[in-house]
């Protein structure tokens, strides 16, 4: 057996990380169909949806993804929409992890390109993220040849979650080095002074704070071209991912686009090691000690 | 066995069990780290453990496929003009529309106008005032944007900004509008929007004719473009 053979078939050591991850991932899905859709669930996806059907060139991938956008097809997205919780529910009660996690991806999937008018980047990498979700089994509850396949399958998929959230990093940190608003450190004074984006009173809180909105324009652009290196590091892998969330959490409230935020804020923990999680659970402890004293 | 103990029995649901916050814990997991290892790459006598023939090809055939993925994915995400015709249909015929990814949703280039569309509608011979689809969701958006209220909005958004997409590609093209806005997707997707809207905040059904207008303005000030578009009928 090569050494990379030997690692691929090992258990991975941080399954308690990727429990986790499923779980925000989850959480996220129950939000978006749940806070988000459920109230407009007529208007986004009923036979007469504010979002009109488009056309698609004759392919299986583009017949079962865009399924609801077929004329015909419309009365089916309440299937759809409870498919995610199926695939929660088989997740909990039972052992088949990844069927729970193809119930919960082709649920998520087919309904929300359906709703192709009020998605955001966020959406696209959590159908991702879902998607690499299939291959993983974090339980390893199997014996032999085919704890071994599964083994080597939640590999690949453990590390093509965290290839992609560096991914999105490297590519829309790239876009930004080209664009000439966040070049010259106007764009995040620009989004956040937009109607659609904008908070009334951080608008008008920043209105004659434009020098600081230029340093946070760059800081940002720092953050996303440094996210694919520095996340490997371990000494300033808690403080950087924490400053991430910070960054994301404060992005939702102010620009107003909470689902985006949430998503990128789980993806976070899949670049978690065991030893984080030892550190935050002792960190956390540690606070709730200090409070109650 | 007391925590301070670890031995070579831990199991992965142990460890899990075991991760309570104190130093020995840390302790054990490097222990199970290191015994992992051992377990796994060598058999319980010994010898290097063989794997199956199957696992040995999946694991190729999975590593090329991974490999393979990103590599088109990749390409995928590459600015417009940066590949051949050839590779970059090659790398959308496999993203699209299942792994697609716009990373230029993240704000590349934000916008720096505010966008505001309008409808009106004729039936039985007259014109109705302009409606301003926004005029209910925006305010709530404002408010309560962590809820749905903020989805309605930026899908009135959605439809205006398709439509300033279409203002542009029109204003490149130099077609006719009358022949040039039918075809395109923004002028569309704006008048089956409008349609439904009436239908569903105004009880308005069956109209004779539909129009849209796009109004383009400065943030913090009073200057404005404002664009027509022709009337449709459906």
């Amino acid at each position: 057996m090569s050494p990379f053979e030997s690692y691929m078939t090992r258990p991975l050591g941080n399954a308690d990380v990727l429990k986790r991850f499923r779980h925000a991932l989850y959480a996220v899905v129950l939000y978006l169909i749940l806070i988000l859709a459920l109230p407009l669930h007529e208007l986004i996806w009923g036979p007469e949806s504010l979002i009109p059907q488009m056309g698609f060139p004759e392919r299986w991938t583009n017949r079962l993804v865009m399924f609801l956008h077929y004329p015909g097809n419309e009365s089916w997205y309440p299937l759809f929409f409870l498919l995610p919780f199926l695939g929660i529910l088989v997740h909990w009660r039972s052992r088949f992890v990844r069927l729970g996690a193809l119930l919960v991806y082709v649920g998520v999937l087919i309904l929300f390109n359906r709703a192709y008018l009020m998605l955001v980047g966020g959406n696209y990498l959590l159908h991702l993220l879902l998607f690499y979700l299939l291959f993983i089994d974090e339980r390893n509850e199997y014996e032999g040849t085919l704890g071994q396949l599964s083994r080597v399958s939640t590999r690949f998929g453990y590390w093509a979650c965290r290839i992609q959230v560096c991914m999105v990093y490297a590519f829309s940190g790239g876009y930004k080095l080209i664009s000439d608003q966040w070049r010259s450190g106007e764009a995040i004074y620009d989004i956040t002074h937009l109607e659609e984006f904008s908070l009334p009173w951080f608008a008008e809180l920043t209105t004659g704070m434009h020098g600081s909105m230029v340093v946070l324009n760059y800081l940002a652009m720092a953050y996303f071209l440094s996210f694919p290196v520095l996340v490997w590091f371990k000494r300033v892998r808690l403080p950087f991912l924490f400053l991430g969330e910070m960054l994301h959490l404060s992005m939702g409230v102010i620009i107003g686009v909470m689902d985006f935020s949430l998503v990128m804020m789980a993806s976070y923990i899949v670049f978690l090691e065991q030893e984080d999680l030892v550190t935050l659970r002792k960190w956390f402890t540690k606070q709730r000690v200090d409070v109650k004293t | 066995m007391g925590k301070s103990e670890p031995s070579g029995t831990f199991t992965q649901d142990r460890l899990e069990g075991s991760i309570v916050g104190d130093d020995i814990d840390v302790c054990a997991w490097n222990f199970y780290r290191k015994t992992n290892l051992r377990i796994h790459s060598v058999g319980m006598n010994g010898q290097r453990r063989a794997i199956q023939p199957v696992v040995r090809y999946f694991i190729w055939l999975g590593l090329l496929a991974f490999i393979l993925h990103f590599f088109l994915t990749t390409l995928h995400c590459l600015p417009e003009g940066s590949l051949s015709p050839r590779w970059r249909s090659y790398s959308h015929l496999y993203s699209y529309p299942q792994f697609h990814q716009g990373w230029g949703l993240f704000a590349p280039q934000p916008q720096d106008r505010n966008k505001r569309l309008e409808i009106r509608y004729a039936k039985g011979g007259t014109w109705s005032d302009w409606i301003h689809p926004e005029e209910s969701s925006f305010p709530q958006h404002k408010r309560y944007r962590v809820f749905h209220y903020s989805k309605l909005f930026h899908t009135n958004q959605g439809v205006a900004f398709h439509l300033w997409r279409s203002l542009d590609e029109f204003n490149d093209k130099g077609q006719e509008g009358e022949q040039f806005y039918p075809t395109s997707m923004g002028y569309t997707v704006a008048m089956e929007y409008a349609g439904r809207y009436l239908q569903h905040f105004r009880s308005i059904e069956a109209v004779d004719s539909l129009a849209v207008r796009l109004f383009l303005e400065q943030p913090h000030s009073d200057e404005y473009e404002m664009y027509d578009f022709p009337v449709h009928r459906p």
